[in-house]
C-alpha cells in the first residue's frame, strides 16, 4: 500500500496558557483534498501553521510519504514541497506582483544580478494558470482585495508543491470567483497535488473536499465524507458538539415593514466610475441586502452613505432631511454608522483592550461629573455588550488582537450598537468568522431590526442575505438592476445568482 | 481620477505628472538659477568646492540613514561616531604603536605617524559599532531610536575622555589632508568617492536580491518572514553600513579640516534624518530611493550654502531647513493619498 502524501501522529501544541491541539492525528493522500473545520480557537490554525513550519508541535510525529521529517522553519517546509496560503494577504505594499511573488525566491542571472524579464515571464505564466490578469509591475498596495489574494496563491504555487494549504482563501471571493479557484484546485487535484482546505463557509467545503475534518477543542473529533446526503447540519452538530437550531425569525414580520416610516431615501446618487442613478428607500426596523459581485460599488455606496467619501451626484435623505456628508462624523451625527469589511484596519484600535474599543466612540456619554471618564460605567456598558453578544473573551481588559475574528467581529459591532444610531451600514458581516459567530450576529442584527433600528447589509454570501434580509438589491456594475423581496418565490439563492449572471454577462 | 496629462495640450511634456515624478531634481535646478543669480560667487570655483564636500559629508551620512530607515529603523548615533571614529582610532593606534617604540602624537595632540592603520581603525571601529547597535536592537528587542540615542551619549562621553576635551591636529600628518583637499581632473576626491558609494548602494538596491531584502523588511517584516528572509540580519547589515558611512564621513571631514575635534559631527545625525525624509524615505520603512536621497543631500546643501552666501545668520537657516523637511515629507505623503 502506498504511503500517505502526509501523516502527522498524535501532535501536541501548547502555548502559554492554552493546549491548543491534544495529541491529533491527520491524514492527507495524493490527489486529494481534505478540509478542516471546526470553530475559532479548535485547532485547525494551528496544525496547518505545524506543517508550514511557522511553529513546531510540543509533541508528536511528522511524516512526508513514509520518512519522518522536522519541520524546523517556513523555508524547510518550503524545501519539503509544502506550500501555504495565509489568511491575511502577507505581502510588501509598496513592492510589485512580481518582487512579492519570487521574494526570497528571485531567479538571478551568474547568481548576483537579478533576472527580472524571466521573473516577470514565470509570474505571468502562473498568474494566467490560476486564470487572472493582473499587471505585474503593479505594486501590490494598489491591487484590489481579490488581486491580492491571487497573488498570494500565486506565491504558493510558485514552488509547485505537492502540499498546498489554503487557509480561508475564499472569505473576500464571491460566488464567481470561487467557482473559478475550485476548478483550479480540482485541476491540481488531477495532478496529485495534496490540498488541505481551511474554512468556515460549510457549503463550499461540502462542494469541494474528498473528506472533512472537524476539530473541537484541540482535538480530532472526527471525518466526515461529503456525500449526497451529508448536510451543514451534520457538519456544525459535530463542531459544536450540539445541534443548532437554524431557524431565525427573519421571516414573518417583513411584508409589513414597507409601511413604516422612511428613514433613509436615495434619489439618483451617483458617484463617478463607482455607481450610479441608485434609488431606494429604507424604512424603520427593515433590514435591506446588497448583492453583487467584484467591483459592483457596494462598499462605495456605503462609504458614501456614511460620510468616508462623497456622492457626486443626486439626493440623500435621511429621516426627511436632505443631507451630504462630507465626512464620517457628518454620518454619525445623522445616525448613520458603519462597520466596514476591514475589522483589522478600519474597525478595531489593536493595541487596546475589549472595554476601550467597545466604547471607544460613546466616551463624551461616559463621563463624570468632573468631565474625565467614568471607569465604572465605561466598565459596565463593555460588560453589557459582551454579555449580550456573548463575546468570548477572558475578560473586558483582553487585547483585542488576541481574540478571534468571530469575536473581534461582534466587538466592532457592539462599538456601533452602543451608539443608538438608527441605521446601520454592515459591510461583509461575518467575513472569516466561524459558524457559531455567524449565527449569533444574524441574530444580533435581526434583533436590532426588532428594536425598530434600520440595516443595509452588504455580503458576497446571498445565502447570508436571505436569511436576514427583508428585501434584497442587486447591483451590477454601480447599478441596481433588481430587487428581490422576501416571501417572493424569486427570493432563493438560485434565482439570484441566475438575475446576477445573466446581468453581468449583458 | 482623470489623468493629468490629458489636461493639458497633447504633445506637451511638461505636465502635472511629470512635474510630481521629478520634482526633487526640478527644485535642485530651480536652487542652482536662484543661487546663480543671487551671489556672483555661487559658480565660482572655491564656492563648488565647499559644496561638494559638504555633500559628501552629508551625503555619505544620509544614504547611511535612508538604508537604516527603509528597514523601518532610525539611527541617532551618526553624529557621534563621527567623533568617536577617529578619537577612538587614534587612542588605539597610539597603544599599538607605542609597544613599536613609535610614538604617533607629539606635542600634546600632533598626531604625526600611524595614518594607515588609523584610517582602517576608524571604518573598523564605526561599523563595528553599527553592527551593534544593530545586535543589541534585535537581539534584546529594544527599539532603535532608545539603542541609538543611547550610543549617542555613551560615545559622546567617551570621545571626551579618550581626547581629554583636547582637538586633535593633523597638518604634520603625511598624507592626512588627501581625502580632504586633492583632486581629480579639477574634481574633489572625496566627491567622486561618494558618488561611487551612491551608484555602487543604488545598483545593488536595485539589481540584486538585497534590494528585496530591504525593501520587504521595511515594508512587511512578517512577509519578510513568512518568505524565510532573515530579517534580524537585514537590520544589523543597514546599521553596519550606516556606521561604515560615519566613519566614511568622519574621515573626509577630518582629512578636510585637518583635525580631530571632541564634538565633530555633532547634530549631524539629525541633518541625515531630514535629508532622507526630504528625499521620500519614510519612517514606516521599506519606501524611498536613494538617488533620492543624494538629489535631497545636494538640495539641503545647496540651500544652506545660499542662505551663507546671502548673509543669512545661523538661525534664520535652521528655520528654513525645518520648513523645507515639513514641506517635503508633506508632498510626498499628499502625492501617495488614495483618491475619494
Amino acid at each position: 500500500m502506498q504511503e500517505p502524501l502526509l501523516f502527522l501522529k498524535n501532535i501536541h501544541k501548547e502555548f502559554p496558557g492554552v493546549k491548543a491541539l491534544k495529541g491529533v492525528d491527520f491524514t492527507l493522500e495524493k490527489g486529494k483534498i481534505v478540509s478542516l473545520v471546526g470553530t475559532n480557537g479548535a485547532g485547525k490554525s494551528t496544525l496547518s501553521s505545524i506543517i508550514a513550519g511557522i511553529y513546531p508541535p510540543n509533541q508528536g510525529e511528522i511524516f512526508i510519504e513514509g520518512k519522518n521529517v522536522t519541520i524546523s522553519d517556513p523555508k524547510v517546509a518550503e524545501q519539503l514541497g509544502i506550500g501555504i496560503v495565509h489568511q491575511e494577504p502577507t505581502l510588501v505594499p509598496n513592492m510589485t506582483v512580481v518582487e512579492n511573488i519570487f521574494l526570497n525566491k528571485e531567479i538571478t542571472r551568474s547568481g548576483f544580478v537579478l533576472d527580472i524579464n524571466k521573473m516577470k515571464q514565470e509570474s505571468e505564466k502562473v498568474l494566467e494558470f490560476l486564470g487572472f490578469q493582473i499587471d505585474v509591475d503593479k505594486k501590490v498596495e494598489e491591487l484590489t482585495l481579490v488581486e491580492k489574494e491571487v497573488v498570494v496563491i500565486a506565491k504558493a504555487m510558485l514552488l509547485k508543491p505537492r502540499i498546498l494549504i489554503l487557509d480561508e482563501v475564499t472569505a473576500p471571493l464571491n460566488k464567481v470567483e470561487v467557482d473559478h479557484l475550485f476548478k483550479i484546485i480540482k485541476d491540481l487535484k488531477a495532478n496529485g497535488m495534496g490540498i488541505i482546505f481551511i474554512g468556515h463557509k460549510l457549503q463550499e467545503i461540502i462542494e469541494i473536499s474528498d473528506s472533512i475534518m472537524v476539530f473541537r477543542d484541540g482535538k480530532n473529533v472526527g471525518e466526515l465524507i461529503p456525500t449526497e446526503k451529508l448536510s451543514e447540519k451534520e457538519v456544525i452538530a459535530l463542531m459544536l458538539g450540539v445541534i443548532l437550531n437554524e431557524d431565525l425569525e427573519a421571516g414573518e414580520k417583513a411584508p409589513e415593514s414597507e409601511q413604516r416610516e422612511e428613514v433613509l431615501k436615495l434619489v439618483s446618487l451617483s458617484k463617478l466610475g463607482l455607481y450610479e442613478d441608485i434609488n431606494f428607500t429604507l424604512h424603520k426596523g427593515e433590514i435591506v441586502g446588497f448583492a453583487g459581485l467584484k467591483g459592483s460599488g457596494i462598499t462605495e455606496l456605503f462609504q458614501s452613505l456614511q460620510g468616508i467619501i462623497t456622492f457626486d451626484d443626486g439626493e440623500m435623505y435621511v429621516k426627511g432631511k436632505r443631507v451630504k456628508f462630507k465626512n464620517p462624523k457628518d454620518g454619525i451625527e445623522s445616525g448613520i454608522g458603519m462597520v466596514t469589511n476591514d475589522r483589522q484596519k478600519e474597525g478595531l484600535a489593536l493595541t487596546l483592550d475589549v472595554k476601550e474599543n467597545i466604547t471607544v466612540s460613546s466616551l463624551k456619554y461616559l463621563l463624570n461629573k468632573f468631565r474625565l471618564i467614568e471607569t465604572k460605567l465605561l466598565k459596565h456598558n463593555a460588560e453589557k455588550y459582551v454579555q449580550a453578544l456573548s463575546i468570548k473573551t477572558p475578560s473586558i481588559n483582553q487585547f483585542v488582537q488576541n481574540l478571534s475574528g468571530g469575536n473581534q467581529q461582534k466587538i466592532v459591532i457592539a462599538k456601533w450598537l452602543l451608539k443608538n444610531l438608527d441605521i446601520i451600514l454592515v459591510d461583509e458581516p461575518t467575513r472569516g468568522v466561524d459558524v457559531k459567530a455567524k449565527n449569533e450576529i444574524y441574530k444580533l442584527l435581526i434583533n436590532e431590526k426588532n428594536n425598530g433600528k434600520s440595516l443595509l447589509v452588504a455580503s458576497p454570501e446571498i445565502r447570508e442575505l436571505l436569511t436576514i434580509c427583508d428585501k434584497i438589491l442587486i447591483v451590477i456594475s454601480g447599478r441596481i438592476v433588481s430587487t428581490v423581496h422576501r416571501n417572493t418565490k424569486e427570493f432563493n439563492e438560485e434565482d439570484i445568482l441566475n438575475i446576477i449572471h445573466s446581468a453581468h454577462h449583458n | 481620477m482623470v489623468s493629468d496629462t490629458a489636461l493639458l495640450n497633447r504633445g506637451s511634456i511638461i505636465s502635472v505628472k511629470f512635474i510630481k515624478d521629478n520634482m526633487l531634481i526640478i527644485i535642485l535646478l530651480l536652487e542652482l538659477i536662484m543661487g546663480g543669480i543671487l551671489s556672483p560667487v555661487f559658480f565660482g570655483k572655491n564656492n563648488i568646492h565647499s559644496i561638494l564636500i559638504n555633500l559628501t559629508i552629508f551625503g555619505l551620512l544620509a544614504i547611511g540613514q535612508s538604508l537604516v530607515m527603509l528597514v523601518k529603523e532610525i539611527d541617532l548615533s551618526v553624529g557621534a561616531i563621527m567623533a568617536f571614529g577617529p578619537i577612538a582610532a587614534i587612542a588605539l593606534t597610539k597603544e599599538i604603536l607605542a609597544f613599536s617604540g613609535t610614538e604617533i602624537i607629539v606635542g600634546g595632540n600632533y598626531v604625526v605617524d600611524g595614518l594607515a592603520l588609523i584610517i582602517v581603525l576608524v571604518l573598523f571601529i564605526s561599523t563595528l559599532i553599527g553592527v551593534l547597535n544593530g545586535v543589541i536592537r534585535v537581539k534584546a528587542q529594544v527599539p532603535s531610536l532608545i539603542v541609538t540615542l543611547g550610543m549617542l551619549y555613551v560615545l559622546s562621553g567617551m570621545s571626551y575622555i579618550l581626547s581629554k576635551g583636547y582637538s586633535l591636529y593633523l597638518t604634520n600628518l603625511d598624507g592626512a589632508k588627501w581625502l580632504g583637499s586633492s583632486k581629480f581632473a579639477s574634481i574633489p576626491v572625496n566627491f567622486i568617492l561618494f558618488l561611487v558609494v551612491g551608484i555602487l548602494i543604488i545598483l545593488v538596491l536595485k539589481y540584486t536580491k538585497v534590494g528585496h531584502r530591504i525593501y520587504s523588511t521595511g515594508g512587511n517584516e512578517k512577509a519578510a518572514i513568512y518568505s524565510g528572509i532573515n530579517t534580524n540580519f537585514w537590520k544589523v547589515m543597514a546599521f553596519g553600513l550606516s556606521g561604515l558611512c560615519a566613519g566614511i564621513s568622519a574621515l573626509v571631514y577630518s582629512s578636510r579640516l585637518e583635525s580631530v575635534e571632541t564634538i565633530q559631527g555633532s547634530g549631524y545625525e539629525l541633518i541625515s534624518i531630514a535629508i532622507a525624509v526630504i528625499g521620500g524615505i519614510t519612517l514606516e520603512g521599506g519606501r524611498g530611493k536613494i538617488f533620492g536621497t543624494i538629489v535631497a543631500s545636494a538640495i539641503l546643501v545647496i540651500m544652506l550654502n545660499i542662505l551663507s552666501l546671502v548673509g543669512l545668520i545661523a538661525w534664520y537657516k535652521t528655520i528654513i531647513i525645518g520648513l523645507i523637511i515639513i514641506g517635503a515629507a508633506s508632498q510626498h505623503a499628499f502625492s501617495r493619498r488614495k483618491t475619494t
